[in-house]
């Protein structure tokens, strides 16, 4: 599992193809056909990703969850770490 | 001088300046679907013959098609070269317009893969979105199938045919992802020879002629009424499965995804690309999906 800092921020792919059905996030990378959905929590932590660090991430889904804010931490983090060796995100330079 | 060649391309303007001989049979054959019945649209595409360029500079890319790879220089955001120096095309896109310039040498040198390439282009900067699929419309349902190359398109919509269905489109089709309208691009179906000898084989005795490139051919009218349009309501994607039985199953989110961006084909510019991701959220919500494998039996069509 990642070890990032709280305040790391990460980036995604310009070319990353990311639909939202709401109900589901799904992510595809045309030139690596790298494909990755996510859950309701998956969904949230990734949208705050998009414009806040890993614990805005982590914020984010204790608020819209009822999970306490370790949970909430380990799972984020558990996605950062599957995003990015998928090279689905990068970390910010 | 040859006179201009207009006609509307899916309610949008098009002008050749100059076609005649080989490029406006092409135009007609390719372009002109004069039984679309699009609503206006005030986008234009202007095609102008110009002399080989000296010189040709810009930012290497790469611009395929299903079949074809080309050489492809960027100049600019919204601006290509496609072909080489003997042939080719100059695409500039702007706000409501696209402006193709086509130079050829020899005079029967056509760029015709640089040319469908130009014109595709412009017509998705225009707001609408290819579709690498055939398509069979019911009473109730206009279904694409959709696959890469050899997946059985073509013989899926040939048996969708028998099945009742109306074939609109074998291998090509355009969607308006505002209305879902599909608008078919194909004439016919064409398959490889050794397809009659293969998954085909029980519509070997139609009566193929033969087609560009070594593919037979066999026009719409000859496999019953054809519609050239309708609303799109169900995507399926094809999955060979030649040891089980052939069977409908859920589409996962996930894959349903992958094969609608697949069938989508790339386009050049970025912004186009992104216009196209965006839409592909709004698209499956509003169309029911499925997987059918192509297996041993009879397709349950």
């Amino acid at each position: 599992m990642t070890t990032l800092p709280p305040t790391a921020r990460l980036t995604v792919p310009p070319e990353l193809i990311e639909t939202d059905l709401t109900s589901e996030l799904i992510l595809l990378d045309p030139t690596t056909q790298e494909m990755f959905s996510l859950n309701d929590s998956g969904r949230v932590a990734w949208l705050a990703l998009r414009t806040s660090d890993l614990a805005g991430a982590v914020d984010a889904v204790v608020r819209t969850f009822e999970v306490t804010h370790e949970q909430a931490e380990t799972d984020v983090r558990v996605l950062v770490t599957r995003l990015l060796e998928s090279g689905l995100l990068s970390r910010s330079a | 001088m040859p006179e201009a060649l207009v006609f509307p391309i899916l309610g949008r303007s098009f002008r050749a300046q100059a076609a005649d001989g080989p490029l406006k049979n092409w135009l007609l054959e390719h372009w002109c679907f004069e039984e679309h019945d699009a609503a206006a649209h005030p986008f234009r595409i202007v095609l102008e013959r110009i002399p080989p360029p000296g010189k040709l500079e810009g930012e290497p890319v790469s611009a395929r098609l299903p079949d074809v790879t080309l050489p492809a220089l960027r100049v600019g955001s919204a601006s290509w070269v496609l072909g080489d120096r003997r042939a080719g095309v100059r695409l500039v896109l702007e706000a409501c317009s696209a402006g193709i310039e086509l130079w050829q040498d020899p005079p029967d040198r056509l760029p015709h893969a640089a040319l469908f390439l130009a014109l595709s282009e412009s017509l998705r900067w225009s707001g609408l979105l290819p579709l690498h699929a055939s398509i069979a419309s019911s009473r109730s349902n206009v279904t694409a199938f959709l696959g890469a190359s050899g997946t059985g398109k073509s013989t899926t919509l040939l048996q969708a045919v028998r099945a009742g269905r109306r074939p609109l489109a074998e291998d090509f089709a355009w969607l308006d992802p505002e209305t879902l309208s599909v608008y078919g691009w194909d004439r016919g179906v064409h398959l490889h020879p050794e397809s009659l000898d293969g998954p085909a084989r029980e519509f070997a005795s139609l009566g193929w002629g033969s087609a560009v490139g070594g593919k037979l051919f066999l026009p719409f009218d000859r496999r019953g009424t054809t519609v050239r349009q309708g609303t799109l309501t169900r995507l399926v994607a094809l999955e060979p499965a030649y040891d089980a039985a052939s069977r409908w199953e859920p589409l996962p989110p996930r894959e349903a995804v992958r094969a609608l961006w697949e069938s989508l084909g790339v386009p050049l510019s970025d912004l186009s690309r992104d216009a196209a991701a965006a839409r592909i959220p709004e698209i499956l919500t509003r169309l029911a999906t499925a997987r059918l494998l192509l297996g041993r039996n009879p397709l349950p069509l």
